[in-house]
């Protein structure tokens, strides 16, 4: 599966997620598997936009606003990035 | 005949005697008695080597020593096998039935010795055998006191991490307790663990909960020297985790959500370090001075 797969659906956050805030990371819990991550600021970025649905597009665009970064470098991070939060079951795609 | 004592800070009526402080309240929290307790327990959701449990329910068994039946966080029944001693019997009734007690009280205890030392509180964390008793016994050497063993109840007070003293006891390889020069009384060994002894001279404990100042996880390793240096929140988190006391046994649900807030919490309100020391060579002192150091740049 390729970030292209995902182009036409919307982004969202698991309910299933427990967070808590540890400085400039987030730290997370999945409730039904039990396990635990950390994500970095920009992975944090990410899923604070993530309040309501967002395309990829979107979240590409909402990064850029952020960081200095070329579109198309921010789309192939971003992309690969939510692949493997989605298969973390950290994200869904609707 | 039955005792009263203040174990972890509840409030227990025993069947048995034990080295714990004494207790003189009113209310009780647990209980522990002596009975007749089943073999084993059916519809388990954990069967794991030696214990089994479900809801609020677990059984412990110990060959050669005795079976424990820990319910609804406040009761402890205990069939001792003929053939033990009642010393080994409080061996797993202070560490693994308590254990289990806290967890069914909705609690989180971490595998741990908390030490106070020179007003500061320091919790070494660590695997079975990873040093913190000998540790923590080195402490006393330069004039710290033990508040917990091997098992850690932590606690909030006063706007910070504590934790509550547990008995005064400790169990210390015979090796260990020469270097650090502890008089073992030769009246005391642990039978059938032919080198550990128990001590419990009194001045050795503190019976007040110590704040939490940092947070020391404790690794043996093939390195020549002890090296200790503060975690990053990875690290930090794992160490956390890895050390909740029977964490394998935490299932999911409700008590997950519960231990995940609490380790966040504590990852962010006090410093965690690592300390590998050699696996090989005895460096307590070594790895005193270096924490001593850690607490005077932390400036508790």
């Amino acid at each position: 599966m390729t970030g292209a797969t995902y182009s036409g659906m919307l982004i969202t956050r698991n309910n299933g997620i427990q967070v808590a805030s540890m400085g400039d990371e987030l730290g997370m819990m999945n409730l039904e598997t039990g396990k635990y991550y950390l994500l970095d600021q920009v992975g944090s970025a990410i899923w604070h936009m993530l309040k309501a649905p967002m395309s990829l597009d979107e979240i590409v665009e909402g990064l850029l606003e952020i960081y200095d970064v070329t579109m198309d470098q921010c789309r192939d991070d971003v992309s690969a990035f939510i692949l493997e939060l989605i298969e973390k079951k950290i994200l869904e795609a609707k | 005949m039955n005792y009263q004592y203040r174990i972890f800070n509840y409030s227990v009526r025993s069947d048995f005697e034990l080295t714990c402080y004494p207790d003189d309240s009113c209310d009780v929290d647990v209980h522990i008695q002596r009975g007749k307790i089943p073999a084993v327990m059916d519809s388990v959701s954990i069967d794991s080597g030696g214990f089994w449990i479900k809801a609020q329910q677990c059984l412990i068994s110990i060959p050669g020593v005795a079976r424990y039946y820990i319910s609804d966080g406040n009761r402890i029944v205990i069939e001792p096998d003929g053939n033990g001693q009642e010393s080994e019997v409080a061996i797993y009734l202070l560490g693994s039935a308590f254990g289990f007690l806290m967890m069914q009280r909705g609690e989180f205890p971490l595998h741990g010795s908390a030490i106070a030392y020179n007003g500061w509180g320091v919790l070494i964390l660590g695997h079975s055998g990873s040093g913190k008793t000998s540790l923590a016994a080195g402490f006393v050497n330069h004039g710290g006191k033990v508040v917990s063993d091997d098992v850690s109840r932590l606690t909030e007070f006063e706007g910070r991490y504590g934790v509550f003293p547990s008995y005064p006891l400790q169990k210390i390889w015979a090796s260990a307790a020469e270097a650090l020069r502890v008089r073992l009384d030769p009246q005391k060994p642990i039978i059938n663990r032919v080198d550990k002894f128990y001590v419990d001279e009194r001045s050795r404990f503190s019976d007040c909960p110590v704040h939490v100042d940092v947070i020391i996880e404790l690794v043996p390793g093939p390195s020549h020297s002890v090296e200790l240096f503060e975690l990053d929140q990875t690290n930090r988190l794992n160490a956390l985790i890895t050390h909740t006391y029977r964490y394998e046994c935490m299932g999911v649900g409700d008590y997950l959500k519960g231990h995940f807030d609490f380790i966040s919490r504590l990852s962010n309100a006090v410093p965690v370090y690592r300390l590998y020391r050699p696996d090989c060579q005895f460096t307590v002192d070594e790895q005193i001075q270096a924490i001593i150091e850690i607490l005077m740049r932390e400036g508790a």
